[in-house]
């Protein structure tokens, strides 16, 4: 059952054409990653989905049109942003329940305790930058999402952090919920993802798993080896530096 | 529903009374500048009035106008630079719960710094009410409206703190100058009457003045209240056409 699908998607911005008629499915209990450059169109084509900016195209998410359907699209999908900053005078117990009154269902006390144990009568302030990317994380899942938006969500974690975080989003994949990562970590993409698109200047330049696409190319001939899923993104999207 | 406006209203006002600065600017500050000028001037009247109870009302708009200004269009512009209002529109929270909660903890905010001041003024200086107090709670709120509508309007027209500091304090400083809220309007020169008479603050103090001193009501037909409710009706449409979350 596909979970998104997305048919000749494009977003503009002014004269600017970050998304170019893009068409992708995901599916239910899929980890499907979004890899591209700074600037390839990942955030835009996140925002489409999540029915934050305008676009042209279809999408469709959970039977929702993002467009028409945004407030109950939003109850059963769960968003991390990139950078977001908290109330600096709230705990992290008066954020969470802040929350968790937008939702018409929430859990949150198992999530504290997952990614935040100890933590809940802190303000916002004293934390640190990892503790405050695991409350933007206990944020995205308050509402026990069917699908989960995921932008660059491994940042300013610790390596504990992270990996008791994939193995948080391996539950929700067990558990039939569907991720959307955009990321640049391969690694991230390598060990969690089943399926993955590398976008560039807007464009689809691959989509399939991480292994197939490592078959694909390991023998192909070019001016350095390829051997792994970095290769095979430098091999796609060049050497050169993007904005 | 009521709910998620009562949680949304704590917070704001959990958010405001733990800022230090805030609260003392917004409660102390006001306070001292009072017992300092009403000390000196004492023994002076204007317009006929004793200067407390001259200068209270002007205060006393003075006081929302800068409540609203700061603690909305400042916050919320704040709000925005740190993503929050994108975070918020992330989820199934409406607009229009948050901009009642803002309005209702702005309204309590303002309500206990002017009860304070007041309570301080009577027991200081013997400060005198004379008015009818549902004509007063009537031109409060309404007061309140229109200098939080311009608040918002602030919080649309800007996107970062610093910008929305900038443009508030402008709004803060022109409108306090050419305005009688300190100082009776007869001084000014005529062509500056007609600016000083398009703008806000002067019609605020003139209706908390009128209520605080001869206990009238201002009638919907005056000067007064066509200005303000062209000040609400504009903030109002520019705030629904230029906000972004």
């Amino acid at each position: 059952m596909d979970i998104v699908e997305i048919d000749s998607l494009v977003v503009k911005y002014k004269d600017f054409i970050a998304v170019d008629k893009i068409k992708l499915d995901i599916k239910q209990g899929e980890i499907f990653g979004f890899l591209g450059p700074n600037g390839a169109g990942k955030t835009s084509t996140l925002e489409s989905i999540e029915g934050l900016i305008e676009y042209e195209g279809t999408i469709k998410v959970l039977g929702y049109d993002p467009k028409k359907d945004r407030l109950k699209l939003q109850e059963q999908i769960g968003i991390l942003l990139q950078g977001t900053n908290y109330f600096k005078q709230l705990s992290v117990d008066e954020i969470v329940k802040l929350f968790a009154s937008f939702y018409k269902n929430s859990n949150y006390d198992e999530l504290i305790n997952i990614f935040l144990p100890d933590k809940k009568n802190v303000h916002f302030k004293k934390l640190s930058s990892g503790q405050k990317q695991r409350l933007a994380i206990i944020l995205t899942f308050i509402n026990n999402p069917k699908l989960s938006i995921l932008d660059e969500p491994s940042t300013g974690l610790d390596i504990q952090s992270k990996r008791m975080f994939w193995d948080f989003l391996k539950s929700q994949r067990e558990n039939k919920k569907t991720i959307i990562i955009a990321t640049h970590n391969m690694d991230e993409v390598e060990k969690l993802c089943d399926r993955f698109v590398i976008l560039d200047r807007g464009k689809i330049l691959e989509i399939d798993s991480p292994k197939n696409l490592i078959n694909k190319y390991k023998n192909k001939k070019t001016e350095y080896e390829i051997r792994n899923l970095e290769d095979i993104f430098v091999y796609l999207t060049g050497r050169g530096l993007r904005d | 529903m009521l709910k998620k406006i009562y949680i949304q209203t704590i917070t704001e006002l959990k958010i405001y009374f733990r800022d230090i600065l805030q609260v003392f600017f917004g409660f102390f500050f006001p306070i001292f500048i009072v017992i300092i000028s009403a000390s000196v001037f004492s023994g002076t009247s204007m317009d006929g009035s004793k200067y407390i109870d001259y200068i209270l009302p002007g205060i006393f708009s003075v006081l929302i106008m800068t409540t609203s200004f700061f603690t909305v269009g400042v916050t919320i512009a704040s709000y925005k630079e740190n993503l929050i209002m994108k975070k918020f529109r992330t989820t199934p929270m409406k607009l229009s719960n948050f901009f009642v909660a803002i309005v209702i903890s702005r309204i309590i905010v303002i309500v206990i710094q002017i009860a304070l001041m007041w309570i301080i003024a009577v027991l200081m200086f013997n400060a005198n009410f004379s008015g009818n107090i549902i004509a007063f709670i009537y031109t409060f709120l309404f007061a309140c409206l229109v200098f939080l509508t311009i608040g918002f309007t602030i919080a649309s027209l800007t996107k970062t703190f610093n910008a929305a500091i900038g443009v508030a304090n402008s709004f803060y400083m022109g409108l306090t100058f050419v305005s009688a809220a300190f100082y009776p309007i007869d001084s000014f020169p005529s062509t500056m009457k007609y600016v000083v008479k398009a703008l806000p603050l002067i019609h605020i103090v003139e209706s908390i003045r009128e209520v605080w001193t001869n206990g009238s009501w201002i009638p919907f037909s005056s000067i007064n209240i066509i200005v303000l409710i062209a000040w609400l009706i504009v903030g109002f449409i520019v705030s629904i056409i230029k906000f972004r979350w």
